[in-house]
């Protein structure tokens, strides 16, 4: 035999999970336990024995099933606080016989409150003496067994023995307010909800000393981490010092009240989102509901079920994750949604590179078949000429990224003057003036780029020591604009403009821009122009074409005295 | 009629043994700790001893290992009453001597019969 009971008064062990119980412990608790079973059992059997049968079948049958429920829990003690098989780990098994207690006291109390109730003739002295002694056991039993089972499963010194108390006279008694709070009852859940709420800190505001201490303690157990304070104005201290899931808030307090305290959290950002469960005595309804309109996520009344504790204290620690979660979510969502938003630039320059935003736009609405007519444009058609001789003394990259260097250049100018450039093919360069927003001066701002196109040019062979040459050729009329096709199109142009405008490059001279009459017409006599004798223009046949040799400024006055054909 | 002296310090239990026994026709004393147990047990001399164990002061085993020593009253049987809150309560109880023993909550079917076959088959009291 293991000295059981030797271990009374021995020096307090820091409290540990899962350390053997003293046996003294297991002793006290089935002693204390077994105790008022055995009164509630001895009485109700006496009672069974002095009534006779015919008198009352409702109090044979009241006794009958006060014995049964004794009896079901004294076998359930005993089975549970069994010496040989006890497990201090074991709290699954104390709690079920904690609840056990709970509900079959229950029981018992309803029924003797019915026995109570019944014929006049049961209400004699004796009768009620020991139904009293009953309801007292009863009592009991559900005060002290939530402590005794939680005490089974801490080390350290064995507990003062609890008053035993005699029975009353009518065994009505309360019990006590602070006895009531002692009952403690351990519910760890198997599923990943108590899991997720072990790891929690909480803070406990209660300015009754006893209960502070007992709450602190119990959820300390339960794996979470605690902080106390005594009133308001601490416990505003405690939030400011260090995080917390969640507050357990009494209402009546000295020193700034749970409301105040709550109001106070739901204004400060900080605290807002922080669950407040509070505790009040079970007359305070009203005030609770004044909770719960300030944004208290739950309420207890005291003296309140240590299972209904744990479980609001989970829900609302689950709550907390999931709003944590959300916030989690909604910075990633803002973070995707910049990243999308940068894409979307992207992508939207990248089709400006291809298209006009207009017509862009009008793609992204979903338009299709666009083609556009255009009556009055200028069109101009430029080709490199010497690029080919070019490659054979360098290599093809080097010319490509030459040509590159070029026509990156007559981008810059075409959108400088406001053309639209449409293409290159091989080293020819098209672009138009007119387009998509029709402009009256389309041809001089054509004429203007060609010009500045050259210069450019004889710039670019300075620079590169090259001797590149270009022609030039424009030609003014209607166009029809438009994108055709479904996959990697581009927004082209069609019309006789358009061939007659290449027509002037092709037939052109090196060095020099090539016009038609209408684009002529068009410059009036800002334009130092001369005539070209008629060409031959494949597919049109013979044409007056003209040359744009340089814009006419008023210091030059007279200069190039020429006329253009007005 | 015979006599039992009932040792119990919980008045409860007390309250219970004596509406219990006294029907089935015994006369029954009780006392709430050993050394007044001890002490009545001279005077009374009863037919048997209910002894409760877990009795403040001394306990009931010291109790009985006193009584069953002592020549004058070692033939009354006890009956040890036990919680059986702690291991081994069994043994220590028949190890103090006592001829029987009843865990509490009592069954008191099973008390009863002990009783009556205990007190059936005690030996004549000795001449004091």
């Amino acid at each position: 035999m293991s000295g059981s009971g030797q271990n009374v008064g021995s020096a307090t062990a820091p409290e540990s999970a899962g350390a053997p119980p003293v046996p003294a412990r297991l002793s006290r608790a089935r002693h204390d336990l077994r105790n008022p079973l055995g009164d509630i059992l001895g009485f109700s059997e006496i009672l069974q024995d002095e009534t006779t049968d015919g008198e009352s079948p409702e109090l044979a049958s009241g006794l009958q099933a006060i014995r049964h429920s004794a009896g079901h829990l004294l076998r359930q003690v005993n089975q549970t606080l069994d010496f040989e098989t006890f497990q201090p780990s074991d709290r699954a098994a104390t709690d079920t016989l904690q609840r056990s207690i709970f509900s079959e006291a229950q029981r018992i109390l309803e029924q003797v409150d019915r026995l109570i109730a019944q014929s006049a003739a049961q209400k004699q002295p004796l009768f009620l003496e020991d139904v009293g002694r009953i309801n007292y056991a009863a009592r009991r039993l559900q005060e002290i067994a939530p402590l005794l089972l939680e005490q089974l499963h801490e080390a350290g010194t064995v507990p003062k023995p609890l008053e035993t108390g005699d029975a009353s006279r009518d065994g009505l008694e309360r019990p006590c307010a602070e006895v009531e709070f002692a009952t403690t009852l351990r519910h760890r859940e198997a599923d990943s909800q108590s899991a997720n709420a072990t790891q929690a800190t909480l803070l406990i505001v209660e300015d009754n000393e006893n209960n502070r201490e007992l709450l602190r303690r119990r959820l300390s157990r339960e794996g979470f981490t605690v902080a106390t304070a005594e009133n308001g104005r601490r416990a505003l201290e405690c939030l400011d010092e260090q995080q917390f899931d969640l507050v357990l808030l009494d209402i009546m307090m000295p020193e700034l009240d749970g409301h105040a305290v709550l109001e106070r959290m739901k204004q400060h950002e900080q605290f807002r989102h922080i669950p407040v469960i509070m505790i009040s005595a079970l007359d305070d309804i009203a005030s609770l509901v004044r909770c719960i309109e300030r944004g208290a996520d739950d309420y207890l009344t005291k003296p309140f079920d240590p299972v209904l504790l744990r479980a609001r204290i989970g829900a609302c620690l689950e709550k907390k994750r999931l709003r944590d979660q959300e916030q989690v979510y909604l910075q990633q969502l803002q973070h995707y949604l910049k990243r999308l938003e940068a894409e979307q630039d992207k992508s939207e320059r990248l089709l400006l590179n291809v298209l006009p935003k207009p017509i862009a736009d009008r793609l992204k609405e979903g338009e299709t078949g666009i083609a556009d007519s255009f009556p009055e444009v200028t069109v101009l058609f430029a080709d490199l000429v010497g690029f080919t001789s070019l490659s054979v003394h360098i290599s093809p990259t080097e010319v490509v990224h030459l040509l590159n260097e070029v026509f990156s250049a007559f981008d810059m100018l075409a959108a400088k003057h406001g053309l639209e450039k449409i293409k290159t093919i091989g080293d020819a360069y098209m672009a138009v003036a007119g387009l998509p927003t029709p402009r009256v001066d389309h041809a001089h701002a054509a004429a203007e780029l060609a010009l500045e196109m050259q210069r450019e040019l004889d710039q670019f062979n300075q620079g590169y020591r090259t001797s590149l040459r270009m022609r030039i050729g424009l030609d003014s009329g209607p166009v029809i604009a438009g994108i055709i096709g479904r996959n990697k199109f581009i927004y082209d142009l069609w019309g006789d403009t358009v061939n007659t405008s290449s027509r002037m490059e092709s037939h052109g001279v090196p060095g020099c821009i090539q016009m038609t009459e209408n684009t002529c017409r068009l410059l009036g006599n800002q334009y130092d122009i001369t005539p070209r004798g008629p060409v031959e223009i494949k597919g049109k046949g013979a044409m007056k074409t003209y040359f744009l040799t340089a814009r006419l400024t008023q210091r030059n006055g007279s200069a190039g005295a020429f006329d253009s054909e007005a | 009629m015979a006599k039992i002296l009932i040792i119990e310090d919980t008045e409860n239990n007390r309250i219970l043994l004596t509406r219990r026994l006294k029907p089935r026709g015994y006369e029954v004393v009780t006392v709430d700790d050993a050394e007044k147990g001890i002490a009545a047990v001279n005077d009374l001399r009863p037919d048997l001893i209910l002894m409760d164990i877990g009795l403040p002061g001394m306990d009931g085993w010291t109790a009985t290992r006193q009584l069953k020593a002592d020549p004058n009253t070692r033939h009354i049987p006890v009956i040890a009453l036990t919680a059986h809150a702690m291991q081994g309560d069994r043994d220590r109880a028949l190890e103090a001597g006592c001829d029987s023993y009843e865990t509490k909550p009592i069954d008191f079917n099973a008390l009863f019969s002990k009783i009556e076959g205990l007190i059936a088959k005690a030996p004549g009291q000795p001449l004091t």
